[in-house]
């Protein structure tokens, strides 16, 4: 069982992320409200993947991101945000993210992209 | 504050109200709103920063908050909780990412802030930039959306 760790300020969202994973077979081993709690928790768990809200207090998921690649490079890291321009997009798959999920998002568009990232 | 910057906002609460909530929007006429002046309820307030910068406040009730949560959550039945304020949010959160996104299209770059959500009554509000108000219904939803944006100064 793939094992996730959810970073994102919204206690709404991180539940409607972790009953769309537990549904489909993942176990989210961890759970973030903010950026620099995301790292620590990243470097406690060693989830196989990590979703990422960018827009949050404390440390944003850009620089979770970054500071998450720079302990792991490998690490993989999909950004959830609301925020899907093109610059901020472009920025977060420069710094190493594996894909970004503009919010709102459906069922079937997750799974597609976590499964393609976890098959690689 | 110029008229213009409203349009990039409704389009983003039409698309975002159809995808999350299923129901189109019915925009009232806007209106400036002078300051300070009062709010009920619930609040919640996204700041603008980037090449404009301003704030969006919107201004429902309780009941609003929680008939959002509820369809947000597949038709679950809710209270009015730290759950409905977070689901209420969550929604201003992606129709304000739905408005940047707009914006960048008209070569404006801007990004936001985590929602602050307030909640009393008779809670005033004071500040310099002028309030274009908008009162909005999306079904039995009925609020407040509450824009000022100013362009930066180079």
């Amino acid at each position: 069982m793939k094992k996730v760790l959810i970073v994102d300020d919204a206690a709404f969202m991180r539940l409607t992320i972790r009953s769309i994973l537990e549904k489909n077979g993942f176990e989210i081993v961890g759970e973030a409200e903010n950026g620099e709690k995301g790292v620590q928790k990243y470097k406690e768990l060693k989830p196989d993947l990590v979703t990422m809200d960018i827009t949050m207090p404390e440390m944003t998921g850009i620089e979770a991101l970054k500071h998450i690649k720079e302990y792991d490079p490998n690490a993989k890291v999909v950004m959830f945000s609301a925020m899907g321009q093109e610059l901020m997009v472009r920025e977060a798959i420069i710094n190493g993210a594996k894909s970004f999920i503009v919010k709102p998002f459906t069922e079937d568009h997750v799974m597609q992209v976590l499964n393609k990232i976890l098959i690689i | 504050m110029d008229v213009k910057y409203l349009n990039p906002f409704m389009n983003a609460i039409k698309d975002i109200s159809a995808q999350v909530l299923g129901s189109s929007p019915i925009f009232k006429k806007p209106c400036f709103k002078e300051t300070p002046f009062d709010f009920d309820e619930v609040l919640i307030i996204i700041g603008i920063t980037g090449e404009i910068n301003g704030k969006a406040i919107i201004n429902l009730d309780k009941s609003s908050c929680v008939q959002i949560a509820s369809q947000m959550m597949g038709g679950m039945e809710m209270q009015f909780d730290e759950l409905s304020k977070s689901a209420t949010s969550e929604l201003f959160n992606m129709i304000m990412g739905k408005a940047a996104s707009n914006f960048e299209k008209e070569g404006i770059q801007i990004n936001i802030t985590s929602p602050t959500i307030l909640e009393g009554s008779n809670i005033k509000v004071s500040q310099k930039e002028k309030i274009l108000s908008v009162p909005v219904s999306i079904d039995q939803i009925a609020m407040t959306v509450n824009i000022s944006v100013e362009i930066k100064a180079a």
